[in-house]
């Protein structure tokens, strides 16, 4: 038979709250601190910020300006002729990579809705303007005129039509198990322009004419 | 143990969790690749392959005449930059399979520059690199001009990196002072091609 506890002891277990209390007392935190966040409503949606034609999106990795916008016949950084059906939506943009390191968010950088000849989810074409190449990175501190191109049917778009122009973004991830820090999330839309169809240039910029 | 004692202990215990947190290696120190270091003109062994750079020039515009014949009519790419070329001349033997340099980089200050992709075929970023035979070729770095001027450029490195992601891999680095070399107008580039290990600069 154990002996009785002290009366010190017995003070102790008395004041000690029960377990319901300390759980409803965490559960009120909790509930205090979803609520301070915003609680569990759905985000409202927001409208991307709008850059005025013509102007500059700064992102993380890539300053990009659209220069003009317009339907070529011929597939960009190529001589050849698109099918009889079809031409090429063109968004001409200058691109810097303004980081350390070669950026290739180049093909995931815009997108456009234009009509319903382009939806947001078609990717285009990224072609370098001076090479005729398809762009698979930008070189850091060197800005690069890259052409973003659809294929459309013909007579989908016309000289005057708007073109919505999204910019995207990416942010780090720290500690991937694979890319460590070098890895990035999904693609995230953080800006808007509009633009409109103007003519296009009288010769698309393919290399320098010559042939060897 | 007193009470006092206890504490003591916590706090040592978590001091030491502490010191151990903000002196662990981060992810990118623990798999990062073996720097075997070399010289222009000497050859330089890696796990993947053996790099040997003959030479490097810096020009504003590239000379691809090497590709005559393989563009098929394809108009040749304007390689007139706003910046400079890089262009790095290299014998280079797979050690036991195929690798692929078109990650390789030239690293000032910090600032990685990858491997242009405007050379045509046949070049050494597209080549099928059997093993044991030496290829020789160009490969070209398209930089801004301010980063060759920059002091920093003295210590440039090449970085010939054999894979895309060369995590715990030997990568052969040679370092050169391109701020010491004369900016050219035009650069020739080599086309990629097999070569006689004691053939020139390689053997």
């Amino acid at each position: 038979m154990s002996a009785p506890a002290s009366p010190a002891a017995r003070a102790t277990r008395r004041r000690r709250p029960p377990w319901w209390l300390c759980t409803a007392g965490a559960v009120a935190v909790a509930i205090a601190a979803v609520a301070s966040l915003g609680g569990f409503a759905d985000t409202p949606a927001r409208r991307l910020p709008v850059i005025a034609e013509g102007g500059t999106h700064v992102g993380g990795q890539l300053e990009t300006t659209v220069e003009r916008i317009y339907l070529a016949p011929t597939r960009p950084g190529t001589d050849y002729d698109s099918s009889d059906d079809t031409e090429f939506l063109v968004v001409e943009a200058r691109v810097e990579n303004t980081t350390a390191l070669p950026s290739t968010f180049v093909d995931r950088l815009v997108r456009v809705i234009a009509g319903n000849a382009v939806v947001e989810t078609d990717r285009p074409a990224v072609i370098e303007a001076r090479t005729g190449q398809a762009l698979s990175f930008a070189q850091p501190g060197l800005p690069v005129t890259a052409q973003f191109a659809w294929e459309v049917d013909r007579g989908a778009l016309e000289i005057g039509d708007t073109v919505f122009v999204g910019f995207f973004e990416q942010f780090p991830i720290y500690g991937d198990p694979v890319f460590g820090d070098d890895a990035f999330g999904a693609p995230t839309p953080t800006a808007r322009t509009e633009g409109t169809i103007g003519e296009a240039p009288a010769r698309s910029t393919v290399g320098d004419g010559s042939a060897l | 143990m007193s009470r006092l004692t206890r504490a003591l202990a916590t706090v040592a215990l978590l001091a030491a969790g502490g010191v151990a947190i903000a002196t662990a290696p981060t992810d990118d120190t623990i798999v990062a690749p073996f720097v075997e270091r070399g010289e222009v003109g000497e050859p330089i062994e890696s796990r993947l392959a053996t790099v040997l750079v003959d030479e490097v020039s810096v020009a504003r515009e590239l000379d691809l005449s090497y590709a005559e014949g393989a563009l098929f009519g394809a108009p040749v790419p304007d390689t007139r930059s706003a910046g400079v070329w890089v262009v790095v001349s290299l014998d280079v033997t797979a050690t036991y399979r195929g690798i692929d340099l078109g990650s390789s980089e030239v690293r000032i200050d910090g600032v990685r520059y990858r491997a242009s992709t405007v050379l045509p075929d046949p070049d050494l970023q597209s080549f099928a690199f059997d093993p044991g035979v030496t290829v020789r070729g160009s490969i070209a770095f398209e930089l801004p001009a301010s980063a060759v001027r920059s002091p920093a450029a003295s210590r440039a490195e090449l970085v010939f990196l054999p894979r895309a992601v060369p995590s715990l891999d030997s990568v052969p680095t040679v370092r050169v002072d391109l701020r010491a070399l004369p900016v050219d107008d035009v650069a020739e580039v080599e086309g990629a091609r097999a070569v006689d290990p004691a053939e020139g600069a390689g053997g």
